[in-house]
This record gives structure tokens, sequence and C-alpha cells, in this order.
């Protein structure tokens, strides 16, 4: 198979762009589909200080990297969750890359919080892994917010957004839908939050990331099975497989054709958000505290 | 008269037979996971992340055999051969080592 550009040997094969790309050709496809991604959606200014969330994995690296190619003004943000073994070795990983790049780096320690996710998961009767994405979301805001960022960019791929659409759209969730996206607006207390990958698929990132040499935390994590997620994210490539080039225009076409009705009907009947009585962020559970001062609580009558 | 040497060995008077590339591999990493051992013929081993299990298997043609015989789909992961990514319709020869990482996050 040949470089569709250059006639070289190809290292990539993508079958939804009916094209195969060398090392190098590769890696400026990848660049254009960041660039398309974020100028289609607005997402960023040359001027904006943006804080990337790290998790260690593929995708948030690969972003960090590449926006700090691009010349964008890029901090790191890694939560250290302090799980047993995982978490040392995933905020290794993110520590080495941005040694290794010469990138800034903020890491926030769960446990000087009280909110270590082990201690989480034995003070909840419900799964850690939504509480866990709850405090991590908190935590990326409340330090931006008090950093000055402009914008929080996360390292979701096409794959997770349409798994998460069609989870979305599976229950018929207006909330979600009304605001899912590559781009939620800074206001009311949150910084703005983008996902510069959401055009690049799962398998693009990995092949970018091999590419750039980025060595990737890819344990998976030991409180998360990702059952629901994986067999979603099953379905849509088993779709894919048999029609390339459907993922993309299930999102693309939600963002056209979908979003604008269920915002409109959000803007209705949505609930308005209010400052948690306890830390001051925004909430919108309607009963004075947010669920990570919820979290909090439950943690503390535990102990 | 031909003399064995490091891929073959001696079987009786006179004879001389090809080594089962299965009994090098072995001899190499006793703890390999062996697909197929009773399959005859050239082998191939393999690094399959991020579970880190090597495994060896009868060889298959092309990357694209090779992911059919890991019950693999294209684009759910990559294959690499020393650091070189492969598409799958790229040849595979006896004996190579190779990288399959899939890329499907669990978590």
């Amino acid at each position: 198979m040949k470089c569709k550009v250059c006639k070289d040997t190809a290292v990539v094969a993508l079958r939804s762009h009916n094209s195969a790309f060398c090392a190098k050709c590769f890696k400026t496809f990848f660049r254009r589909e960041v660039e398309r991604g974020i100028h289609a959606q607005g997402l960023l200014e040359s001027a904006d200080r943006i804080l990337v969330a790290l998790s260690g994995g593929k995708d948030s690296l690969a972003l960090m990297l590449e926006l700090s190619l691009m010349g964008y003004d890029v901090t790191g943000l890694h939560i250290d969750l302090d799980i047993p073994r995982s978490s040392a070795a995933a905020r290794g990983h993110v520590e080495r890359f941005c040694a290794r790049h010469g990138l800034p780096l903020i890491v926030k320690e769960l446990k000087e919080e009280g909110l270590s996710i082990p201690l989480v998961k034995d003070a909840l009767t419900r799964p850690v892994c939504s509480a866990c994405g709850k405090i991590k979301r908190h935590f990326f805001n409340k330090i931006a917010m008090e950093g000055g960022f402009t914008a929080v960019a996360t390292g979701h791929n096409l794959d997770d957004e349409a798994a998460r659409l069609f989870s979305n759209t599976l229950r018929w969730d207006v909330g979600y839908l009304s605001d899912q996206g590559p781009r939620l607006e800074g206001e009311n207390g949150f910084v703005r939050k983008i996902k510069p990958l959401w055009r690049l698929t799962e398998f693009e990132t990995a092949n970018y990331a091999f590419l750039m040499g980025i060595e990737n935390h890819y344990a998976p994590c030991p409180y998360s099975p990702g059952a629901t997620f994986s067999t979603l994210k099953g379905l849509l490539q088993k779709l894919e497989a048999a029609m390339p080039g459907r993922k993309l225009d299930f999102y693309q076409g939600f963002l056209t054709r979908g979003r604008p009705a269920f915002a409109r009907e959000q803007a209705v009947s949505g609930e308005a958000l209010a400052p948690c009585a306890e830390c001051g962020y925004p909430t919108s559970s309607g009963d004075h505290i947010c669920g990570v001062c919820r979290i909090r609580h439950a943690v503390r009558e535990k102990a | 008269m031909t003399e064995p040497n490091e891929n073959t060995e001696r079987k009786g008077e006179g004879c001389i037979r090809v080594k089962d590339p299965l009994d090098a591999i072995l001899r190499a990493e006793p703890n390999i996971k062996v697909i197929a051992p009773e399959q005859k013929g050239s082998r191939i081993t393999v690094t399959l992340q991020p579970q880190d299990i090597r495994m060896c298997l009868h060889r298959p043609k092309t990357v694209r055999q090779l992911l059919a015989a890991l019950d693999l789909a294209e684009e759910t992961a990559l294959v690499a051969r020393n650091g070189e990514l492969l598409t799958p319709d790229r040849h595979i020869w006896p004996d190579e080592d190779i990288l399959v990482r899939k890329v499907t996050s669990s978590g």
C-alpha cells in the first residue's frame, strides 16, 4: 500500500478516508484534522491559555504534544487519584512526558483533599466511575479558574464522542444531548471546555502517539470494567467496518442538525445553576451543595 | 553428505530433517502461549498489548490475516515490526516478532 500523498510505503491505512499515509504525511494529516476540528467549532484563539487534562493515556498526551507543536500556550494538569499501583504508573508517564518535551505540568493530588478514590469507592453505594469523573471535572474547572486559564482541553476522540452520543440517544437524555459537543461555553463559573481531537478516531490518535514516540499509560483502571462504553464502541466499530465514515457522519450530523433542537428544548425545561453553598462552584443539583461536596460528606461520614 | 545445522537435525542414518520451529521458540521462551500447537510449519511470535501477553502462532501471511487470527477488526489495533507500523496488506515472514497493540481504551 502506497502513501496517497508522496507514494512512499504507507504505514497507516484509513478506510473512512479511503487513504493511506507514510509516517510524515500521516502527521500532516493529523495536524490538519486537529486544525479543522478547532476552526469548525471555534474551539481556540491564538491568545488562549489552555489547561490540558492529562490522564497519561495516548489521547491526552497526543493532544498536549500536538497543541504545543501548533504553538498554543499549554499547561498540563494531572489529577493523581491515589489508586494503588495504577495512579503512580499513570502519573509517572505524565511526568516523564512533560519533562521530555519541556512542557509545564500541574499535579493535583486527591489525597490532600481527602478524596482518594479508594476512600470514595468505600463511601459510596453506587459505582465509583461517575463520582471519579465528577471530582476530576470539578478540579479541572477549579484549577483553571484559579490559574487564569481560558480553556480546559480534554483528549476525547471521535470514538469517545460517538459512543457518548449513542448512549445519550438510547436514553433520549435531553439534558446531555442539549450541550454534548467539542465546545462547552465558559460561563457562570465554568471555564470553556474543548475537545480538539473530536474529528480523530482512537485508531488515528494511537498511530500518532506511536509515530511521535509517546510512551503512554495503557493499563485500564482497576475500578472500571468499562463494560458499557466498550459495548457501545464495539457496536459502532462494527458499523464503521461495514460503512466507513459513518461514525463521523453520525457525530457531525448531530452537531449541525440534532443538538440545536435539544438545546432549544433544554432552554425551556432545564435546571438553573446556582453556586454551591460550601465550595462556591456552580451546581444544578438544587439542594444547595454540589456533587463533589456531597461526596466529601459521604467520605467523612464513612471515616 | 549434508551435515545438520541450527535449523536441522539428524534423523537416523544419513537422513536430515528440518526442526519444528516451535521447538526453538519454546527453548527461548518456555512460558510463551502457544496457539494451535498441533499445526506444523513456520511460526511467528506476537506481543499483544495492553495485556502484555506473549504468544506464538502459525504464521499468517499478511497483517490482515494476523488480525483475523487474533479476532481483531482492522483499525482496532496497531501492528508493528521492528518499530515500523504495518498496513493490513503487508506480508509477515517466518520467525518474525510482531507487536499488536489494541487501541480501544476501556475506561
